[in-house]
């Protein structure tokens, strides 16, 4: 991750970059005119044959002299694509009865211009590399805030967060395993007393997924306690 | 004389009804309740007040709006003060204005004098919220009565202004802030337009209500953070020292209230400022106390004035900041763009006419602010005790508890999965922009006001037929832009920028 600003900036690693940002929104805006994967695929599969061809031969971005401003101004622009590939249905009206459009079209231009002047800025200016990635943290806390979401209807209120808090545990590498186990079982504990007991928050403790099976298991009637 | 007699009785009325909603039993165990767990949470460490209140967000959803209210703002003070905790005792600060106290109440603290640190700061803070009460009381209904006669035009320039005045005292680079609140704008587009046609949907049903601002918040402040304070997979150590020196012994006393004075001023001055508010009085109220000082270079070594100044600055101005959030309905701070976030899922639209249409609300939100700095007093000083207990919580095992009860948080808003999932990928984007080095709460001003702004400009637009000079024809809305684009010049002067750059680095 970490660069070195040895090697001068390539140009056309540069220009590669730019242009994916822009590919990024061409990608909407082509899929939201229903053009099929079968075209956009291949387009995206040449982007990056082509990009990683000129990145290997040129030593990728490494010589880009402040990198924050560089992937910010980068990132911001491949913002804007998705923006503009948004705005291209929407009636523009006239400036004075302006629809809906318009005022996004004016955010539209002031942020291009602000992503070319960091993206300049990038090149231009002397900046600190970035630092390494917590990747596992971010993987797992990531991951188990998706989980939540995804499951809190299937599993319900206990389960749900049982799973995220212990799995959540395991995002530092300084965990232990009866220190992860009481975690999850106090915060199911708290969270059940504060939001449900006393908050009285409608969320099934035991969601529909649970049910389903408990009741095709035989294990349970049709009314099992806390599964609604 | 007449006049200021119909001012004082107006004001002694309007305060009675202010106390007669705060105080009521219910209304005052709310606000216990929030300065209580404001505090629990904020002196947690590597929680802010932002991050905080998006948390504690969610359990005031079921109390009826005065309630709600009067307990998110306990919750505020409660932050804000956990917050000060955390930053003299473990010189952690949560957010940007504490960052002043740290460096010398740590020092204090290292000293073994964390005690007297604590109780400046809460002294401090409890006269600064008394005095920026009276002065709410004072200003908000005049600026109120006046904000009645702005035209769509002049609310516009007033955001301008606003965003101008963000961008300004911001940290770091003055273009990538100004691309985060454009970025927050664009974000708030997303969903149904005015006419009601969705915009930016990408025909996804999930985007067709736009996103939630508490999932948003909470991804950013919270999540973010988490994967943000994970990188620095280390210990870190609370002091370890006896707290129980909290009495000042005379001397002290008197050394801390010239600066406890000098710094709720400077604080109050600068906190009506929208996008200033606590951060750039603590500033000044820090650096104006070592110009007076005869011992200038005691500071940053321990120095009582240097955490009573910015701690009675900070607290002043975060208070004030509450004038234009009530009164115009435009948050000067991202604090405040969480609590007009807050308000308006309570269907409570802040504006010039929230204090003659609710004046029980209105008032009693004030009223139980100066209620609420009561109780921190009252709360904390015995507390602080337990408080430090909460600090030598190892980070290991908060932030799994963090994560749950951000997910039943946002997913308690609307019962809607999909909001959790906004959540986990604000969270990426939080950590994303922190990696870049962009501050993402000019973000989150611009998506609390985006849709606003829209509005207003769309008003002005049809109203002058389209003429676009009307910005600069209307003397409101011209002086405001002036004032903004003098704001953004002396900033952009190289010799300011210099100044304005050491100003932060300190």
């Amino acid at each position: 991750m970490a660069s070195t600003i040895s090697k001068p900036t390539s140009p056309l690693a540069v220009i590669v970059a730019v242009i994916g940002a822009a590919l990024f929104g061409i990608v909407f805006y082509l899929r939201s005119i229903e053009v099929s994967w079968y075209v956009l695929l291949p387009l995206i599969a040449a982007y990056l044959a082509a990009a990683f061809f000129i990145f290997r031969r040129d030593g990728g971005l490494g010589g880009v002299s402040n990198p924050k401003d560089f992937y910010t101004g980068v990132l911001l622009l491949a913002v804007c694509g998705v923006f503009a590939a948004g705005l291209v249905e929407l009636p523009l009206g006239r400036i004075a009865r302006p629809g809906p459009a318009f005022f996004p079209l004016m955010l539209l231009g002031l942020l291009f211009i602000f992503s070319i002047a960091i993206l300049i800025n990038g090149l231009r200016t002397k900046g600190e590399a970035l630092t390494a990635v917590p990747w596992r943290g971010l993987i797992i806390i990531t991951g188990m805030t998706v989980f939540f979401g995804a499951t809190i209807k299937g599993l319900g209120f206990i389960p749900a967060i049982v799973v995220t808090a212990f799995v959540s545990c395991l995002a530092t590498r300084q965990w232990n395993m009866v220190s992860a186990v009481s975690t999850a079982a106090i915060l199911a504990i708290f969270s059940w007393a504060i939001f449900i007991w006393g908050l009285g928050l409608p969320i099934a403790l035991c969601g529909t997924w649970l049910r389903t099976l408990l009741i095709s298991l035989g294990v349970a009637g049709e009314s099992i306690p806390f599964c609604y | 004389m007449g006049f200021l007699a119909d001012f004082f009785s107006g004001m002694g009325a309007n305060l009675a009804l202010g106390f007669s909603q705060a105080v009521t039993l219910d209304n005052l165990f709310y606000c216990f309740v929030g300065v209580l767990l404001g505090t629990a949470i904020g002196v947690l460490p590597g929680l802010g007040p932002i991050a905080t209140i998006a948390l504690l967000l969610p359990i005031t959803f079921k109390l009826d709006p005065v309630s709600a209210l009067i307990m998110l703002s306990g919750i505020y003070y409660g932050a804000q003060y956990g917050g000060s905790t955390t930053a003299i005792l473990i010189n952690l600060p949560g957010e940007t204005s504490s960052v002043v106290t740290a460096i010398d109440g740590h020092q204090m603290a290292k000293k073994g004098k964390a005690g007297l640190a604590l109780f400046t700061s809460a002294v401090g803070s409890f006269f600064a919220g008394t005095v920026a009460t009276f002065l709410i009381v004072g200003f908000a209904p005049l600026l109120a009565s006046a904000a009645l006669k702005f035209s769509p035009a002049d609310y516009f320039s007033l955001m301008v202004m606003g965003f101008v005045a963000a961008v300004v005292l911001a940290q770091g680079s003055l273009v990538k802030a100004m691309a985060m609140i454009v970025l927050g704008l664009l974000i708030s587009m997303v969903g149904p337009s005015e006419s009601g046609a969705p915009r930016f949907t990408f025909d996804n049903p999930e985007f067709f209500d736009g996103f939630d601002f508490v999932a948003l918040s909470m991804g950013i402040f919270g999540i973010g953070e988490i994967i943000r304070n994970l990188e620095d997979d280390t210990k870190r150590e609370a002091i370890k020292s006896k707290f129980f020196d909290l009495i000042p012994t005379k001397a002290e006393l008197k050394e801390m209230i010239p600066p406890i004075l000098r710094g709720t001023t400077v604080g109050s001055v600068l906190g009506i400022l929208p996008g200033g508010g606590a951060i750039l009085g603590a500033f000044a109220a820090y650096s104006l106390e070592k110009r007076l000082s005869k011992t200038p270079q005691d500071f940053g070594k321990g120095k009582l004035a240097g955490v009573a100044a910015p701690e009675s600055a900070n607290n002043a101005g975060a208070q004030v900041s509450f004038i234009p959030m009530l009164t115009l309905g435009i948050p000067s701070n991202p604090v405040m763009a969480l609590m007009l976030g807050a308000l308006i899922i309570h269907r409570i639209v802040p504006g010039p006419t929230l204090v003659t249409d609710r004046p029980e609300l209105f008032w009693g939100v004030v009223s139980s602010m100066w209620i609420g700095n009561f109780m921190l007093l009252v709360l904390n000083l015995p507390l602080i005790g337990m408080w430090v207990k909460f600090l030598t919580i190892p980070y290991r095992l908060l932030f799994p508890g963090i994560v749950t009860i951000c997910c039943i948080g946002v997913y308690s808003v609307s019962n809607n999965p999909f909001d959790v999932h906004t959540m986990a990928a604000c969270g990426v984007i939080g950590y994303v922009l922190f990696k870049l080095e962009c501050e993402p709460a000019p973000l989150l001003l611009g998506f609390v006001i985006g849709r606003l702004m829209e509005q207003y400009f769309t008003r002005a637009m049809q109203l002058s037929f389209g003429d676009a000079t009307v910005f600069v024809r209307e003397p409101i809305s011209a002086s405001l832009l002036a004032v903004s684009a003098i704001a953004l010049v002396l900033v952009l002067l190289p010799a300011i920028r210099k100044k304005r750059e050491e100003a932060f680095a300190e």
